[in-house]
């Protein structure tokens, strides 16, 4: 199964055009993590029907979603975002045992891995010092910096 | 590891270019930016790490980073952060690619505008 990364739909996305250096394809870091998702989640799929709420706003997730396939929305109007394969959904707000602050829906028929919470802050939790410090700064990026971002 | 200075205004990565490195901000202040849509993403001030999430799984880099003030920083090689990442267990692997694929969606939906 291979997935081009779209998780930024309403612009032309330039994760999933790869670059080519060097007569290679440069594959971008986000790309080469999804990819690595999607093998290992592959075999722990499920479908959500269109229109079905994910996540309601003040929600404290128990599981987390990767979208292999499909639209999901983010937010309500007038402003809502809509996301692609790669979107990871309520990973960090799981972990912090912090609400989503906004609703996600599906807007068509999605296909996702779910992944308990637990398992994942248990997985976290083995990661060793230096890795613990990178998951953290990702999730303090992600909730507490919200004018911040860091992907590089 | 190495120390290294970047006056301002020098770019420290460019969007593009292999992860090769990830930094400490020792002294300084650094902007993350998109350079297709010059939106900044963010700050680095004294003390935090950046260009790390890139280096956790190689590829190439999102975004760009440049100094806004003459920068002090220490360089560690990514193939440091990706021995140890390799060193993990799956489960312990795909929960960081996780959380670092989550923070990318955050960032390209925050180069758009999105306030979320």
């Amino acid at each position: 199964m291979t997935e081009n990364l779209s998780f930024a739909l309403s612009v032309p996305d330039p994760i999933a055009s790869a670059s080519v250096v060097g007569g290679s394809a440069a594959t971008s870091s986000s790309q080469l993590k999804f990819n690595e998702l999607i093998k290992a989640f592959s075999e722990r799929t499920h479908n959500i029907d269109a229109g079905e709420v994910l996540f309601s706003a003040r929600d404290i997730p128990l599981h987390a979603f990767l979208l292999l396939k499909g639209v999901v929305r983010i937010g309500c109007k007038p402003n809502p975002q809509m996301v692609g394969p790669g979107a990871v959904l309520g990973l960090a707000e799981g972990l912090a045992q912090t609400p989503i602050t906004f609703e996600v829906s599906a807007v068509s028929v999605l296909e996702v891995a779910e992944i308990s919470i637990v398992d994942l802050e248990r997985a976290l939790g083995h990661s060793g010092k230096v890795l613990q410090g990178v998951a953290r700064l990702a999730m303090e990026r992600i909730l507490h910096d919200r004018a911040f971002g860091g992907r590089s | 590891m190495r120390e290294v200075v970047f006056k301002a205004g020098e770019e420290i990565f460019n969007e593009r270019e292999v992860a090769s490195h990830f930094y400490v901000l020792v002294d300084g202040v650094v902007e993350i930016y998109d350079p297709d849509t010059s939106v900044a993403i963010g700050r680095i001030t004294e003390g935090q790490t950046f260009g790390e999430q890139a280096a956790l799984s190689g590829g190439v880099r999102t975004l760009s980073a440049r100094a806004i003030f003459d920068c002090h920083c220490v360089e560690h090689s990514a193939k440091e952060l990706r021995e140890l990442m390799l060193a993990q267990t799956g489960e312990t692997r795909h929960a960081l690619e996780l959380l670092s694929l989550q923070l990318d969606m955050f960032n390209a939906l925050r180069t758009q505008g999105a306030a979320l």
